[in-house]
Formats: C-alpha cells, sequence, structure tokens
C-alpha cells in the first residue's frame, strides 16, 4: 500500500479570489430589513415608502431578499446585510417617504466593506505587472 | 443569481472627458517632447535590453500603426527573453501588432477615465468618482484607451495629424534623450478594433466622513463643514485584442 501524502481538511476549502472570472458578479447586498413601527409619527415616511415604493424596489432587485418587520415603540431603521457578513445599518426617523428611498439605495449600491478613504489609491491591484520589474543585471547602460 | 442584477446594460461607449483635456497623469507634452519621425528610435524589444545610444528610455518600446520609422542605431537586440523573435523594424501593421501581443499571456492597458489616467490589469478595482449614469453590476466598455501592452509589445495610440516638430536646439541634448519617446499624442485613443476593456460597477460607496474648519479670525466666524465624497467602484473585467 503506497503511502499517500496527508491532506490537512483545512487546506481543502477555496478563497474568494478577488476579482474572480469576468462575469461572476453578484450584488453584495443580499438582504435589506425595514423595522418601522405602526403608530410612531417618526415612522409615517416608512410607512408611506412601505406602502408605495418598497415593493417596486423588491421586483427591481430580485436577488436581494426584502423583508418587513415591526418594532413597536422604536425609531424606524433599515438594515442591510451584506455577503461579507458586515451589516449596515440607516435610522430611517422622521424622514419622508422620498427620503427613505435614497437610504435604502445606498444599501443596495454598497458592498458592505468598511468604509475607508478613497482619496488616495485609485487601483487596488493583485496581479502582477505585465512587464515585469526592472533587473540592473538584465539591462545595458544608458548614456546620459 | 439573478442574470439581470449581474449584467443589467452594455454601455458602448463613456466619454466622460472631451478628447483635448487629458487632465491628471497625461499631461500635454511640451514642443521639446515631439517626435518627427525621423527623431527617435522605436525598436520592437524587450525592455530588458535598450538600444543604446538612441533616444527611447526604460520606458515601452512601441509600434506605430501609422508613421514609418527608420532605425538609427547599430545596436539591434538579437536575443530577447520573449517569446518570439524580435522583428528587425516596428511594425506597421495593427493587426500584426495585435497578433503579438496575442501571443503573450498578461497584458495591461492605460486607459482615461472621467479625465484621469490609469493604469489597469484584469482584476483590478478601481475607485473613481461617482458616475451618475451607471447602477452597480453594470458591465462597461472602456473607449478611452491609450495604450496597450504585454511584457515585451506595446501598441500605443497615435494621431498623425498631430506629429509635433522638436526644437533642433534641443534635438540632441541629453535632456530630449531621456525623455519620454512622446509617442502617445494627447488625447489619441485605440479603436475598439483594437482593443476592448469591460469593467463592472462593483459599488457606488462614499469616503470617510472630512470634516473642514473655516475660520475668521477676530470676525466671530467659526464653521465646521461634514463632507463625505462619493466614489464608483469598478472592477476590470478583461482586456480582448482585436483582430
Amino acid at each position: 500500500m503506497p503511502q499517500l501524502p496527508k491532506i490537512l481538511r483545512g487546506s481543502l476549502t477555496t478563497k474568494i479570489s478577488p476579482g474572480g472570472t469576468p462575469g461572476s458578479f453578484h450584488l453584495p447586498c443580499r438582504k435589506v430589513v425595514i423595522e418601522y413601527c405602526e403608530t410612531n409619527p417618526s415612522s409615517k415616511g416608512t410607512r408611506d415608502f412601505l406602502l408605495s415604493q418598497c415593493k417596486d424596489l423588491a421586483k427591481r432587485t430580485p436577488s436581494t431578499e426584502f423583508v418587513v418587520k415591526q418594532r413597536p415603540g422604536k425609531h424606524p431603521i433599515v438594515r442591510g446585510f451584506y455577503l461579507n457578513n458586515r451589516t449596515k445599518e440607516i435610522s430611517l426617523q422622521n424622514l419622508a417617504a422620498t427620503g427613505v428611498l435614497p437610504k435604502v439605495q445606498l444599501l443596495l449600491d454598497s458592498s458592505g466593506n468598511k468604509i475607508t478613504s478613497l482619496k488616495r489609491r485609485p487601483v487596488e491591484s493583485v496581479t502582477e505587472s505585465a512587464r515585469g520589474i526592472w533587473s540592473a543585471l538584465h539591462d545595458t547602460g544608458k548614456d546620459i | 443569481m439573478a442574470a439581470s442584477s449581474a449584467l443589467r446594460s452594455l454601455f458602448s461607449s463613456l466619454s466622460l472627458g472631451s478628447s483635448s483635456s487629458l487632465k491628471g497623469k497625461a499631461r500635454k507634452f511640451d514642443c521639446s517632447f515631439g517626435t518627427p519621425p525621423a527623431q527617435q528610435l522605436r525598436w520592437l524589444g524587450t525592455t530588458r535590453s535598450q538600444p543604446r545610444a538612441t533616444a527611447s528610455t526604460a520606458e515601452a518600446n512601441s509600434l506605430s500603426a501609422s508613421t514609418s520609422v527608420t532605425p538609427q542605431s547599430a545596436y539591434v537586440p538579437t536575443a530577447s527573453l520573449s517569446s518570439g523573435p524580435l522583428p528587425r523594424e516596428p511594425v506597421q501593421d495593427t493587426s500584426e501588432a495585435l497578433r503579438l501581443l496575442r501571443t503573450q499571456p498578461n497584458h495591461y492597458v492605460i486607459a482615461s477615465i472621467a479625465g484621469r489616467t490609469y493604469v489597469l490589469a484584469p482584476r483590478d478595482l478601481l475607485t473613481v468618482p461617482k458616475l451618475r449614469d451607471v447602477k452597480v453590476g453594470d458591465v462597461i466598455e472602456l473607449d478611452r484607451i491609450h495604450e496597450v501592452g504585454s511584457r515585451d509589445y506595446t501598441l500605443r495610440a497615435q494621431n498623425s495629424l498631430n506629429t509635433r516638430r522638436q526644437k533642433s536646439a534641443l534635438a540632441s541634448s541629453w535632456a530630449a534623450q531621456l525623455a519620454p519617446s512622446g509617442l502617445a499624442h494627447v488625447g489619441s485613443v485605440l479603436g475598439p478594433q483594437a482593443v476592448k476593456v469591460r469593467c463592472v460597477v462593483a459599488e457606488h460607496t462614499k469616503g470617510n466622513m472630512e470634516r473642514i474648519l473655516k475660520k475668521k479670525r477676530r470676525k466671530g466666524y467659526r464653521k465646521t463643514i461634514t463632507h463625505k465624497q462619493p466614489y464608483t467602484r469598478l472592477r476590470v473585467e478583461s482586456i480582448e485584442l482585436g483582430k
């Protein structure tokens, strides 16, 4: 019986590579939970949104699960659940129905990553340079 | 996974900058950096072995699809670390240039989006100011691509009507020789027949909260402005070379 190499079970897991294959993009927001109060005046805009615009929004984003929950006595919030196991919560208190939609859209547009400064590094790359790295041992001199 | 969320629409052109105003990295070249045809040597060769007595720098030796160049220097790199033999003269035909590029595995492009120029490779995540007319999941085809290259070959856009004459006083100076070969004319783009770069809109997000304090002393004027800059992040999916 030949001695087979040991395979550790932990090494058999796969990691999601950044970028992935072309065409493999999936909306990062998997679930949106809207919590509101039935009587509270701060939830008035949220209630109007749920009655008017929420259904169309849910139809437009079929890959995201929309959940409506009651949260009696509390201010309304919307909670987004993302594929990287993070959540984002936005308060909807005292917002009108027209103001609730941009907040929900903000959750749908996000990837769930923590907000960091995006000012200084426009390109985040995991690919090695196509032209390689210069080496003094493989170059001729230059006359100045 | 709904197909609609992944590929909602395909924009064939996303021209967000005017052709005459490329800001950022692609500055307008000075007259002294212009390249009349007989001046500069453009070799198709490796970046490892540079011809000695020419004005081409450690940057890409480029192919010219539109102008012909006579080789000047006596030094011709004969050996290369690349897969194929090096042509003796710059390649004239774009399809021949693309054939050579296709022989190599990894490519990069230099493209402009929203007025800024970037060096992009597949699987890069690019952050640009928020693009208002795209949704998350949309696939975008870039239309301002100035250069596509691989390890040993480069195809650069050039407008043959826009060649500038180098000032004779600076023609043979060491500064002119060190200057970039100046073959890319600001604003010139490779067409979709040459190369296609597809990006997917990964997210619309905002940056950190910035607090800007304004004050005029002795006037009782003080205020704090809070600001979050909106961004769009694009994932470069593929670089497809044409025929």
